[in-house]
């Protein structure tokens, strides 16, 4: 009897297998933690593997992961989605925008925001503020964010600031939208003009990266 | 000791704790019994008195509990029973999700896979004309992070344009199509286009080839590169790569870049093979 409980255990579990493999293979492959996806989708792309330095993980029902690893030659940001982001790494500081918004807080309510984060500052940097302008059609707003370090990055937070401004709010968020599409293959991000300043930790500038974007073609 | 043939088997059966083992040796013991009652029976025993006997000549039910329970442990038994439970489970919900599945592919049908194709030797459409001037079908095979690399189609074709728009009249088009396989169906590689784009190419004779696009590279320093990509089942991607080539004059070579990291693999039209 022993046996036969066994045997039969044995081609249940096995037929449990296929069952689970045919559901595994319908939902799309998933993975159980963001981390193998992100791993998966690096060795998909055939990029080299990187070094996980940033993560996210969302508070709220709706809010998405996020992973950010870094490699010599670039800044891998997942995607929940389900693909990685290769931004191309730049002398002095590479800044990229995520691909999903972000949760901070304002008084007693939390909100989502665009963020954007320098995973590679120069060395010694303690400190870091980043201008930038953003368009939608004929409106632009400049927004000045202090960075807050984690860990090696850097992470600048953008906040509305037109919430119950129907007009403004609605150009706003249209924009703030846009910056979390941006890809490293559109040219897209290089249209977005901003100052990217370094201090150390006595407040003394330690460098500076600016990008002209769409204000050098209107002075053109 | 003797008692009623239900009593006793309910008595010597008591320690099995699985329920269904216990009721096929219940079963087993009462049939033991039956054949011992038709035999007292022969003897000319009552019914009451044969099963009095037949139950007397079984032996004690407590020892006998006893020793079932020791034989009959209930966790093999159990385990089966979970898995039964597990199958079912996953069997309904294999069958829910594939419904699903079945009824998405009906109302939203996959388009017929295209495939890169040889072109015919002439195409014309309007005002630009192909002629394919040569072909090859590479040999060999490279192994790129685990996918396999070949690159079972090439050809170049003079491309001519007579329209009214200020396009250059004539190009020589050079089209390598590559295809990655891999029997990892849970990963497969990525059919992005700028796996191809996001590097340059480079060729025998010093030619560089590149996506013309600001932050990637110009028209300065790169030929026209760019690259359509095809699924091909589950398994495999094409990449159809196309490079302007300069005066129609081939290189020996194209060093193709894959990927967004270091590696690349050569096509060497001299030879017919796509090497590392």
């Amino acid at each position: 009897m022993k046996k036969r409980h066994i045997r039969r255990a044995l081609r249940n579990i096995g037929l449990a297998a296929l069952a689970g493999l045919v559901i595994w293979c319908i939902k799309g492959f998933p993975l159980p933690t963001p981390e193998m996806d992100f791993r998966r989708d690096e060795r998909q792309a055939l990029a080299e593997r990187s070094e996980i330095i940033w993560t996210y993980e969302g508070t709220m029902r709706g809010d998405e992961d996020l992973l950010v690893g870094l490699s010599d030659t670039a800044v891998h940001v997942w995607h929940p989605n389900g693909y990685v982001l290769f931004w191309p790494r730049q002398e002095g500081g590479t800044l990229v925008p995520l691909p999903a918004e972000t949760r901070y807080q304002d008084q007693a309510i939390s909100y989502l925001g665009p963020a954007l984060l320098v995973p590679d500052p120069p060395a010694g940097a303690a400190d870091a503020r980043l201008t930038i302008t953003l368009r939608e059609n004929e409106w632009s707003e400049t927004y000045a964010v202090k960075g807050q370090p984690q860990g090696q990055v850097f992470f600048f937070q953008l906040e509305m600031r037109y919430r119950g401004d129907a007009e403004n709010d609605y150009y706003e968020s249209n924009a703030f939208r846009w910056l979390a599409y941006e890809r490293p293959e559109s040219s897209g991000f290089r249209q977005y003009p901003y100052t990217l300043e370094f201090f150390d930790a006595s407040g003394n500038p330690l460098s500076t990266i600016h990008q002209e974007g769409w204000l050098a073609e209107e002075d053109a | 000791m003797r008692m009623f043939a239900q009593v006793w088997v309910e008595e010597a059966t008591r320690k099995i704790r699985f329920k269904p083992d216990r009721a096929a040796v219940a079963r087993e013991l009462l049939g033991h019994i039956q054949d011992l009652q038709e035999k007292y029976k022969g003897q000319g025993l009552s019914p009451y008195d044969a099963e009095m006997q037949a139950t007397e000549d079984m032996g004690d039910p407590a020892a006998i509990a006893d020793e079932l329970g020791r034989l009959h442990r209930p966790y093999w038994g159990w385990l089966w029973r979970l898995s039964q439970w597990t199958l079912g489970i996953l069997l309904a919900w294999a069958v829910i999700t594939g419904i699903g599945y079945v009824r998405n592919l009906l109302e939203y049908p996959a388009a017929e896979a295209e495939l890169p194709q040889l072109p015919e030797a002439v195409e014309s459409n309007g005002a630009w004309t192909r002629r394919l001037l040569e072909h090859w079908d590479m040999e060999g095979s490279v192994d790129l992070g685990g996918y396999r690399f070949t690159a079972p189609l090439a050809y170049l074709q003079e491309i001519t344009y007579e329209g009214p728009e200020d396009y250059t009249p004539l190009q020589y088009q050079l089209t390598v199509c590559l295809r990655a396989s891999t029997w990892r169906f849970w990963e497969p590689i990525s059919a992005a286009q700028y796996m191809v784009l996001s590097h340059d190419a480079a060729d025998s004779a010093g030619t560089r080839y590149g996506r013309w696009e600001p932050g990637l590279f110009s028209e300065e320093t790169h030929r026209h590169y760019f690259c359509n990509t095809y699924g091909d089942g589950p398994l495999a991607v094409w990449y159809a790569i196309e490079l302007d080539i300069k005066d129609g004059e081939m290189p020996d070579w194209v060093d193709i870049p894959i990927g967004y990291g270091a590696e690349s693999l050569r096509v060497n039209f001299k030879e017919g093979v796509v090497e590392p």
